[in-house]
């Protein structure tokens, strides 16, 4: 509560209202974890230094940097197909209402299959131990949230923005460009972000299930299992993790940014 | 020259207007006033090519029309100097060509570099409203439709617009439809008021105030108001 003083002085509650509290819910999980791990067997639960040390011996060997940049590969391939697929028929459907009310139901009998179900059907439909599979889960699990966004992006486009852009006689192209895109981006970027944290797991999955032909993190976790390898196997999901935060960190946000300047101007002097 | 002649519309929901006649000489402003809902914005929007009437003739002798909303209607994704420019863009004007007329244009709109750089929501209302000013006139029309381009601005605001809207019309000898709702705005700004009556809307009167609007101060903009409503409430 501010403006109650803390009971105990005020550099504790300095402490609770700023962005630190974060990292110290992470230390406590971290010393949590590690407490945990000298109370159980090596073979079940491995320290977070022997984690840690599993991560650098898989460094070492190159087979993480081969792994992350396959798997970053294959989530960003399959998730590029969805933006395209998604966004055309998305843009179709916002613009014309029999196009929304023809795919739309198909959207959300796609949305409600599975997972792990797109797996086993890629396995029928692909095969296992290629690419094509793995995409394929990628893409189809994250195509309904792209296509749901970009729908509802084109129909909210202010009607009087419209209208002035008509009374300068805007040519189509840009009025696409100009009025209808930038709008639609800022319905399509929360649906990205979460999109891109599914599409990130279903990679992993898919290739732990489907093999492919890289040596990505979803196969690592596989022979990680087979060689009953619990440290390498933690350092894997480990790798995952951070390539998700990465990826949304690194590269999506930095790409909002650069997309949409005006979200991050101050108020003025209005 | 505008001409438009016995003009009716009808939404498909009763006659709006009702055989409204109205002539629009190079260089002169026309004010169109009335009661809301009496179809002032169809007769600006039929003016301006956007709607066909349902009867009745447009003839149009001027070259390039152009639009003041209410409302700004500015690209909240563009900076104020996009936004002025992107009439210009429609056109197929290259980018660096209508940068420069916009830069241009915006200070003579009373704006600087720092507000140009500017996007619409860190803008102030009057200056969004210049903006929206700048934008109309970058496509350098003949003809501006205003379709009470100042009502949502408070009175300074307002007097300031209209007298940098007075000054550009002189200076680049426009023509304007200018539809407002404030009698006192009509006699202010109008070489003419053209009057309409609550829907379906006829002229009700039509008047010409006998000085120049730069001789217009305030005292001579009530004195002819109060005879103008004198006068309504005769007939």
């Amino acid at each position: 509560m501010a403006g109650k003083p803390w009971p105990g002085g005020g550099s504790l509650r300095r402490l609770v209202d700023t962005p630190w509290m974060g990292l110290l819910g992470l230390v406590t999980f971290v010393l949590a974890w590690h407490l945990a791990a000298l109370g159980s067997d090596p073979w079940i639960l491995p320290t977070p230094a022997e984690t840690l040390t599993a991560l650098v011996t898989l460094a070492r060997s190159g087979a993480l940097g081969r792994a992350a940049l396959a798997t970053t590969g294959n989530t960003l391939t399959g998730f590029a197909l969805a933006v395209l697929i998604g966004g055309a028929l998305g843009a179709a459907g916002g613009i014309w209402a029999p196009v929304r009310r023809f795919v739309g139901p198909v959207v959300t009998v796609l949305q409600g299959v599975p997972q792990i179900a797109w797996v086993v059907l890629a396995m029928f439909w692909f095969g296992i131990s290629n690419d094509r599979s793995v995409l394929f889960t990628v893409a189809v699990a994250v195509l309904p949230i792209v296509f749901t966004s970009v729908v509802e992006g084109v129909r909210t486009v202010d009607r009087s923005l419209l209208a002035m852009a008509r009374s300068f006689r805007t040519p189509p192209a840009m009025l696409a460009r100009d009025v209808y895109f930038p709008h639609v981006l800022s319905y399509l970027f929360p649906a990205i972000f979460s999109g891109v944290g599914i599409a990130w797991k279903v990679a992993v999955m898919g290739e732990l299930l489907l093999g492919g032909s890289g040596r990505t993190i979803g196969v690592g976790l596989l022979s990680a299992r087979t060689h009953v390898d619990v440290p390498a196997a933690m350092a894997w999901v480990l790798l995952a993790v951070l390539l998700g935060f990465a990826l949304e960190y690194v590269v999506l946000r930095p790409l909002r940014r650069w997309l949409e300047p005006w979200r991050h101007t101050d108020e003025g002097r209005a | 020259m505008l001409t438009l002649t016995a003009i009716c519309h009808d939404y498909g929901t009763g006659l709006v207007l009702d055989r409204v006649s109205l002539t629009l000489e190079p260089g002169s402003v026309v004010a169109l006033t009335g009661p809301s809902g009496c179809g002032k914005t169809t007769l600006l929007n039929i003016a301006a090519g956007l709607l066909e009437p349902s009867g009745g003739s447009v003839e149009s002798g001027f070259l390039r029309a152009a639009y003041v909303f209410q409302e700004p209607r500015l690209l909240p994704w563009r900076t104020a100097l996009d936004n002025i420019a992107f009439g210009l863009k429609a056109l197929g004007v290259p980018a660096a060509e209508r940068r420069n007329k916009a830069r241009t244009l915006g200070y003579r709109m009373g704006l600087d570099d720092t507000a140009l750089r500017q996007y619409p929501h860190q803008l102030s209302g009057g200056m969004r409203q210049r903006v929206s000013l700048g934008r109309a006139l970058a496509v350098e029309p003949d003809l501006l439709l205003l379709d009470e381009p100042f009502s949502a601005l408070d009175r300074s605001r307002r007097a300031e617009l209209q007298e940098l809207l007075l000054g550009l019309i002189a200076e680049r000898r426009l023509a304007a439809l200018f539809v407002t709702h404030d009698l006192a705005e009509a006699v202010r700004m109008g070489d003419e008021l053209v009057m309409l009556s609550p829907a379906p809307s006829r002229v009700s009167d039509r008047f010409r105030p006998d000085r120049p609007p730069a001789e217009r101060d305030d005292l001579y903009v009530y004195e002819t108001l109060s005879a103008l409503l004198r006068r309504t409430s005769q007939t």
